[in-house]
Parts: structure tokens; C-alpha cells; sequence
């Protein structure tokens, strides 16, 4: 009996074991990467301008310190996450017009086309014009590069809804408002939540192009200072922390959908 | 005899979205009686979704009448339940709350009393310890159990069921036939059954309305007059076999023989063929 | 016996309220840069470190910018009142579009356009460059000039090949020998020589203004509202930031200091090599004549007849003195 529950045990152990190898395979290939990478360098004296190695880029990492890293970190958090918020903000009841709306899809959806194509790289400098050189244009900035993905996730999640229970909707008079809060949203909740894992990442880089253009904080406002000194290095290990960010928000996206949201998830799976 | 349902001279076109008119249904009259049981059969594409759609109120026919309580059908009416081929539960809400979906959609807020119903709803029909499940976690019979038990909860007069168990395998679909069957008995329903399985219809039904063609029209209103309570028994009664060869050479050749001519013709009548012996049909 | 005392403190309070009103309502102003901070911004820093600014009452809030076009555009749209550009680009943008922006002092009275290339390559002068590869950024001023600067040295232009690479890409293609030359700013010629030192190689810098090219460049320039508005506090800042310019070439450690101190970002030594490497584009010939800061009328001419050559304008078509202020700094002295 205790035998067999200890070997019952031992496979749980095992498969939890492969399980957690499984997940962390991704980060393991990244850091088996590093030594290969130094090693390239080293061999072939790659200089440091052109690709720096992982040692000079840790160092260049530790010689800014903590307080200079949190100060950028915030000011790019800010922008991405307020822009990022805004653009939920108006990309969801603009999903539901297009939804709603035969005449409003028409006519407002190849405007949306028209801005997502326009390469907001190109315009940011207007826009600084423009609004000044406060929040408001970067804020711009991050919503005019995240909202179009979460316009069509979210559209089209509300159109995958299933015919019949658009037609119980009807058949029960529940109303338009109703139709689309109790039925609409909450089954294009998948969808926006992929919508939602793009933006975010989108959101960083919205914040940093924002940073080139203007800014007097920010990572991206750290690698491009970092470039125009020539200090590659530090340019790297911004980049890098820029790139954990960007990786921790997509996570804490999908968390929120397994918290919140955790039946959208049974559909993937 | 009181007519709870009629079509009159009810047809159907759809207008497309390139304005085009695409005929789905043919003029058609037949009647459901009270807590009567009646099956439409007929193939793919002939028009049975339409059929519930107009019944339902959620489309107006573009010709004839359908009349409900001897009133005409303009909009969405209480007195309808409608349960789909799909179970279509919201995949976010438990059982009980997707039971409690329809009070919550129209009126925008659930009593206790209304709780209290939908759970003794559930306990009827067998789902009374699953109430705080997910729908993911149910079977696909018990999805659609909890689709029925959502169509009951307004205390609809009327039932329709479209196709409800085409997606179930042929044991549970069997048991649900009987299952649908002893709720709408002990709930007093008069139903619209739609399916495109003959044995179903004619193991299930008072009277079974075969449609045909595309567009649909109706080829025959077979009443089935099988004795004692339907159960798997029924399914041996020589009588059963008959009714539904009858109703499958309509389907398989229909418009074929001089036979098939003749009930064309009957059909155009809203009085139910009586029983056309199905011995000799099937001799 | 109290009440009279204390009213007589009140007062003196009062009076020395007003004495000091100028630091305690210190006139805000708002100082446009045309770039990232570094070296060759030191002397606004410099100023407000060394308090210049706040002797004058002025109380000078720094936004940094992203090129001579942009700094006018946020001064003449109102988001700062002063700032540095390149005279040139204010000379275009006013007589195209008569944008309501001033010059008001001449802070590199040489353009500080200049080839850089790497020891060894066989180019010591501008002339040596005729059939040489040269890269050069995009959208850099320098690129309207280099054939004006080509035509001075009898170099023909077809001879060499012109390359166009984002700026960050310049420095590593000199050292790995992608390119002979490269059009540069002195402003940059330290970090190039940083990098080139890493690489094991010397840089050679070779300025346009010792190959004819002579003219004005980076300048402090004001909104015609603020002029207007407060030609007071216009006066006083100009009065600050020359001392500061003065400070800044006196004492480069303090003023590199300075701007590390601001800006943590910035290393001081290369900030004080910076400040070394350009003192030639403040003090030289042209600003000893003129005195510091002031635009020399014929100079000023030069400068926009060579702009308007190099930009294909017709050069009689635009008065370069209507670009100039020189009213603030007439005051000063
Ligand atoms: N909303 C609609 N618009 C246009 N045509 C439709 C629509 N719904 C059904 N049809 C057409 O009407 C015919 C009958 O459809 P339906 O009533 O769904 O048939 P069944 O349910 O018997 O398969 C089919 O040819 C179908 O293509
Ligand atoms: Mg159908």
C-alpha cells in the first residue's frame, strides 16, 4: 500500500518536474546563449561598437545605478501603461460602434486602416508640435500604436459571438445595451485578451518610439542617449531590461486573464 | 381541440445583403394543438430553422400569417422558449447562472425566488449537483440538459427545439429524447420539435410534419398513433418501423411517385392525414 | 510696548521681501536645447549652476530636444521661450516660412561641420578627400554645405561616393574601415576619438572652417513673443548666459561637473573634453572682433549667401538682419 503510494508520488514528482523544465525551457536557452555569445565575441574580437559582449553589458548594467534604473523604468511604465489604458479606453466602445453600426464600420474602419499604416514613427514629431511637450503626446503616441489590435480583437470577438445567442437575445427583448454587455463583450473576452498581450508589448515600444522623439526620461529615452555617446553597452543592457519589462507585462496580462478571466482560457487549451 | 400554434399560408423569403430574394419556404399551413408534441423532419436546407425563427417572432413572414393563442406573431413573444442545436451556454457563467441567463437579459436582475425555481428546474432534469459547475466541465447532453432547463425557466407555453441533440452520440440521444419528452409532459408544453432524424420524430412525436425541397415546402402531416408511453419498447412496435419508412421514402424520393403526388396535395390542407394505415404502407 | 515692535518687524520683513522679490518670484523661463544634454550644452548648465540666472531673478527650466528644426518649432510654438540652433536652419526656416523666431547670441561663431577620418588613411586636408568613400547621416546640415565646401577645395564631386547611414552607425563604420571619411560635428569629435582609442586607432579631425567655410552656427535664439512680451527678462538671460559661456571655457571641470550634476546620464570627463575640444568654435577670430555673442554684419551675410547658394534660394530674396536680435544684448553691455 505505502509502496504504492510512494511510486505514486514519484511520478507526480516526475511529471511536476517535467512540467517546470517544460516552462523553463525558453529562459534556460536564453542562458545557455550567453557563454556562446562571449565566446564568439572573445574569438573572433567582435568590437565592442558593433555586438558587446554579455560581460560588458552586465557591467555597463551594475555601473548605472539602481535609483537611475527605477527612475527611467517608471517614466517608461508610466507612458506605456497610461497609454495603454487610454487605448483600452477608447478602443472598446469604438469596437462596439463598429459592431454595432453597419454605416459606422464603412465609413470609420478605413480611417482606423489609414491610421494604423501611417507609420507613427513619421507623425511624432508633429505631434510634439502639436500638443506641446507634456504627457499628452506621448500618451498619443502609445494609444495611436496599441489601439488598432485591440479594435479588431475586440470586433471580432464580438462578432464571433454565436448566432443563436444573438437570436435568445432577441427572442428575450433584453435590449441592445444588454446584447452587447451581457453576450457581446464578455465572449470577445479571448479575443481582446490576445488583443490585450499584443497591445502591452506594443505599448512599450509606442512609449519608447515616444522617447526618441521627446523625452527627458525613460529607457528608450536611455538607449538612444546611450547610442549617440557610443556606449553600446549600456545601449544593450538597457535594451534588455527593456525587453524584461515588456516580457513581465505580457505575463501579468495573461495572469489577469487566468485570475479573472480563467474559463477564456479552456478555449485554447 | 384548441389550436395553440397556426401557420396560414405561411411562406418565406430572405432578402440578402445584395438585396437578392432567396425563397426558403414555400406557403404552408399546418397547426399545433394544445401540449400537443410535433415533429418537423426534412432534409438540410428545406426551411426548419426559418420555420422556428417566424414561430419564435424573430423574422415576419413574408406571406401568410402565424398565429400564436390566436393572435398574430408581430415580435419576440414570452409564451416562446427557444432551445438551439447548439447548447450555447456563455462559457463564463456556471450552470445556474446560464439557467438564470434569460431572467437576467430581460429584466436585468434575478430574485432569490427565481434561483430557487431554476434549481428545482435543474433537479428535474437530473443536473441538481452540477448547478455550480462550468459548462466546460459538462458533457456535451449535459450542456444541452442545461440549454432545455434555460428554455423552461420563463414557464413558456411554447417550446421549440432546433436539431437540440444532432451534436450528442446516439445512446444520450436517445435517453434525451425521453428525457425532453417526460419534462414536457409533466411541464404541460405544447412543442415544436425540429430534427432531421426520422426515428427521433416519430418516437417522440403526436404528429410528425415532413418537409421537402428547396425551397421547403410540406410534403405530409403524418399523425403517429403508437399506444402506450413512448419508451424504448415503442421503438419495436411494428408500427414504428412503418411510420418511419413512410416518412423516409418521402425524404429519399420524394415527388417520385403517384403516391407522393396525392399527399402533395393533402398537404395543401391544414387537417393532419389520419394514420394512412401504416401497415399497408409498409406491406 | 509690544504691539509697536512687532509691527516694526513685520515691516522689516516686508522690505526685505521686497529686496529679495526677484529670487522669490525668479521670471520663469524656459530654455529649449537642440539635442541631448553633453559638453557642448555645458554653459546653460553651467549657469544655472553657478547661479547666473538666479542673480539676474530668472529661474531657467532645461527641455531637451531632437535637432535644430525642432528646437524652433517648440519655440515657435510657444512650448519654450529661449534655446539653441544652428543659425543656418533658422535662416531657412525663416525665409521660407517666417517662422517668429529670433537669433539673439552667438554661441559657435565656426560652423563646427568637419571630416573626420582615421590616421593612416593618406587624408590630412578637405582636398585629399576627391575620390574617397564618405558617409555622412541623413538629415544632418552639413550634407547642404558639402558642396559649396567641394567647389572651395576643387574637389570634384562626382569623384567621390556619398553614403547616407543613421548617425549611430558612423563611428563604427570609420573603424572598420567601411568608409574613408565621415561628415561630423567637432561637438561629436570626442566620443568618435573614445571609440576609435578602444579600436586602437587615431581620428583625425578636419574642420570645414579651415577650408573656407565660414560661418555661424549654434545659437542661442528666443520667440519674438518673449522678446516682446518681456524684453526685460530677455535682456537679464542674455546678460546670465554670457557669463556662463565665459564660466564654461574658464573652468571646463566645473561646468562638465555641471551638467553631470543635472544630468546624471552625462560622464564628466567626456563633458570636459568636449568642452575643450570646441572652445575654437567660441573663441576665434570672428567672435574676438565682434566681442562675444554678437553677430558681425557681413559675417552674418556670408553665412546666409552660403545657405541660400548651397539650398538653391535666391540669396537677395531674404534679409539674413531680420533673423537677428540685437537688442537684448546692446542692452547688456
Ligand atoms: N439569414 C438567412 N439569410 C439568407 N438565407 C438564409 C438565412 N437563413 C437561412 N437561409 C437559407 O434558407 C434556406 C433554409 O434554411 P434553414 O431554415 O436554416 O434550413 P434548415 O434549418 O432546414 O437546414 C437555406 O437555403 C438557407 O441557405
Ligand atoms: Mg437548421
Amino acid at each position: 500500500m505505502s509502496a504504492n503510494t510512494r511510486s505514486l508520488e514519484n511520478t507526480m514528482l516526475k511529471t511536476r518536474l517535467k512540467s517546470m523544465l517544460r516552462n523553463s525551457l525558453p529562459t534556460l536557452a536564453m542562458i545557455a546563449l550567453i557563454p556562446i555569445w562571449e565566446l564568439v565575441c572573445w574569438l573572433f574580437e567582435v568590437p565592442e561598437f558593433i555586438l558587446p559582449r554579455p560581460s560588458a553589458i552586465a557591467e555597463a548594467f551594475v555601473a548605472v545605478e539602481p535609483q537611475r534604473w527605477l527612475l527611467h523604468l517608471g517614466a517608461t511604465l508610466y507612458i506605456a501603461l497610461a497609454g495603454f489604458a487610454l487605448s483600452i479606453l477608447i478602443s472598446l466602445p469604438l469596437a462596439v460602434l463598429l459592431v454595432r453600426s453597419e454605416f459606422l464600420n464603412k465609413t470609420l474602419f478605413p480611417i482606423l486602416v489609414v491610421i494604423q499604416s501611417t507609420p507613427i514613427i513619421a507623425i511624432a514629431p508633429l505631434l510634439i508640435v502639436i500638443m506641446g511637450t507634456g504627457d499628452a503626446p506621448r500618451l498619443t503616441i502609445t494609444c495611436l500604436i496599441t489601439f488598432f489590435p485591440l479594435v479588431v480583437s475586440a470586433t471580432t470577438g464580438m462578432l464571433s459571438t454565436p448566432e443563436e445567442l444573438i437570436e435568445l437575445s432577441r427572442s428575450l427583448r433584453g435590449g441592445a445595451i444588454r446584447e452587447i454587455w451581457q453576450i457581446r463583450l464578455p465572449y470577445a473576452i479571448p479575443h481582446i485578451f490576445s488583443g490585450l498581450k499584443v497591445g502591452i508589448t506594443l505599448a512599450v515600444i509606442g512609449a519608447v518610439i515616444a522617447e526618441f522623439v521627446a523625452a527627458e526620461q525613460g529607457l528608450g529615452y536611455f538607449v538612444q542617449f546611450s547610442t549617440s555617446y557610443f556606449k553600446i553597452p549600456q545601449a544593450f543592457a538597457a535594451l534588455f531590461f527593456l525587453s524584461i519589462v515588456s516580457l513581465m507585462l505580457f505575463k501579468a496580462v495573461r495572469w489577469t486573464q487566468k485570475i479573472w478571466f480563467g474559463w477564456s482560457l479552456q478555449k485554447s487549451s | 381541440m384548441k389550436n395553440y400554434v397556426e401557420f396560414i399560408d405561411v411562406g418565406h423569403e430572405y432578402t440578402l445583403a445584395d438585396g437578392q430574394r432567396m425563397r426558403a419556404l414555400s406557403p404552408i399551413n399546418f397547426n399545433i394543438q394544445r401540449h400537443e408534441f410535433v415533429s418537423v423532419v426534412g432534409p438540410s436546407g428545406c426551411g426548419k430553422s426559418t420555420l422556428l425563427r417566424l414561430l419564435s417572432g424573430l423574422i415576419q413572414p413574408t406571406e401568410g400569417e402565424v398565429r400564436i393563442f390566436d393572435k398574430p406573431v408581430t415580435e419576440p413573444q414570452d409564451e416562446v422558449g427557444i432551445v438551439f442545436q447548439k447548447p450555447t451556454l456563455l462559457p463564463w457563467k456556471n450552470v445556474l447562472d446560464n439557467v438564470l441567463f434569460p431572467l437576467r437579459h430581460k429584466f436585468g436582475r434575478v430574485l432569490p425566488a427565481d434561483k430557487q425555481r431554476a434549481s428545482q428546474l435543474l433537479e428535474m432534469a437530473g443536473l441538481g449537483s452540477y448547478q455550480q459547475h462550468m459548462p466546460g466541465e459538462l458533457s456535451g447532453g449535459m450542456q444541452q440538459r442545461v440549454g432545455i432547463v434555460r428554455a423552461l425557466l420563463l414557464s413558456p407555453d411554447i417550446l421549440i427545439l432546433d436539431e437540440p441533440f444532432s451534436a450528442l452520440d446516439a445512446l444520450t440521444r436517445e435517453e434525451m429524447g425521453f428525457e425532453l419528452l417526460r419534462i414536457c409532459r409533466e411541464q404541460k408544453k405544447t412543442v415544436l420539435f425540429i430534427t432531421h432524424s426520422i426515428s427521433e420524430a416519430v418516437l417522440l412525436s403526436d404528429r410528425v410534419v415532413v418537409l421537402g425541397g428547396r425551397p421547403g415546402e410540406l410534403v405530409d402531416n403524418i399523425e403517429i398513433d403508437l399506444p402506450g408511453q413512448r419508451d424504448n419498447s415503442t421503438l419495436q412496435h411494428p408500427d414504428f418501423a412503418a411510420y418511419t419508412r413512410t416518412i423516409r421514402n418521402y425524404i429519399c424520393a420524394p415527388h417520385k411517385t403517384g403516391e407522393q403526388e396525392k399527399t402533395g396535395e393533402s398537404a395543401k390542407t391544414d387537417e393532419p392525414r389520419k394514420a394512412v394505415s401504416p401497415h399497408k404502407g409498409a406491406a | 510696548m509690544k504691539r509697536p515692535f512687532r509691527l516694526k518687524s513685520l515691516l522689516l520683513t516686508g522690505a526685505f521681501a521686497l529686496i529679495s522679490q526677484a529670487t522669490l518670484a525668479a521670471d520663469k523661463v524656459t530654455f529649449q536645447l537642440d539635442w541631448l544634454p553633453g559638453g557642448d550644452k555645458a554653459s546653460i548648465y553651467a549657469g544655472i549652476d553657478q547661479g547666473y540666472f538666479a542673480d539676474e531673478g530668472i529661474e531657467v527650466k532645461i527641455s531637451q530636444g531632437r535637432g535644430s528644426t525642432d528646437a524652433i518649432s517648440k519655440i515657435a510654438t510657444g512650448s519654450a521661450d529661449v534655446g539653441f540652433a544652428d543659425l543656418v536652419a533658422l535662416l531657412v526656416a525663416r525665409a521660407n516660412d517666417q517662422v517668429p523666431v529670433k537669433a539673439v547670441y552667438s554661441v559657435f561663431s565656426e560652423a563646427p561641420h568637419a571630416f573626420f577620418t582615421v590616421k593612416g588613411n593618406g587624408i590630412n586636408s578637405v582636398s585629399d578627400v576627391a575620390g574617397k568613400k564618405i558617409a555622412t547621416s541623413p538629415f544632418t546640415s552639413s550634407n547642404i554645405f558639402l558642396p559649396l565646401l567641394l567647389d572651395l577645395n576643387k574637389v570634384d564631386q562626382d569623384s567621390i561616393s556619398l553614403v547616407k547611414a543613421d548617425p549611430g552607425s558612423l563611428a563604427p563604420m570609420l573603424l572598420t574601415g567601411n568608409t574613408d571619411v565621415v561628415i561630423s560635428w567637432i561637438t561629436d569629435a570626442e566620443k568618435y576619438r573614445s571609440q576609435a582609442a578602444k579600436a586602437g586607432k587615431e581620428l583625425t579631425v578636419m574642420p570645414w572652417y579651415d577650408a573656407g567655410l565660414k560661418f555661424y552656427a549654434t545659437s542661442v535664439i528666443a520667440s519674438e513673443r518673449f522678446l516682446q512680451q518681456r524684453p526685460d527678462v530677455a535682456r537679464r538671460f542674455i546678460r546670465a548666459y554670457n557669463r556662463a559661456v565665459e564660466f564654461t571655457w574658464a573652468h571646463p571641470q566645473q561646468a562638465a561637473e555641471a551638467v553631470h550634476k543635472q544630468v546624471p546620464e552625462v560622464d564628466v570627463d567626456v563633458a570636459v573634453a568636449t568642452i575643450n575640444s570646441i572652445r575654437s568654435l567660441v573663441y576665434n577670430d570672428a567672435s574676438a572682433s565682434a566681442g562675444l555673442g554678437n553677430f558681425d554684419h557681413q559675417r552674418l551675410a556670408d553665412t546666409w549667401k552660403s545657405t541660400a547658394i548651397a539650398q538653391k534660394l535666391d540669396p537677395a530674396s531674404f534679409d539674413p538682419e531680420t533673423a537677428i536680435s540685437r537688442e537684448p544684448k546692446l542692452a547688456a553691455e
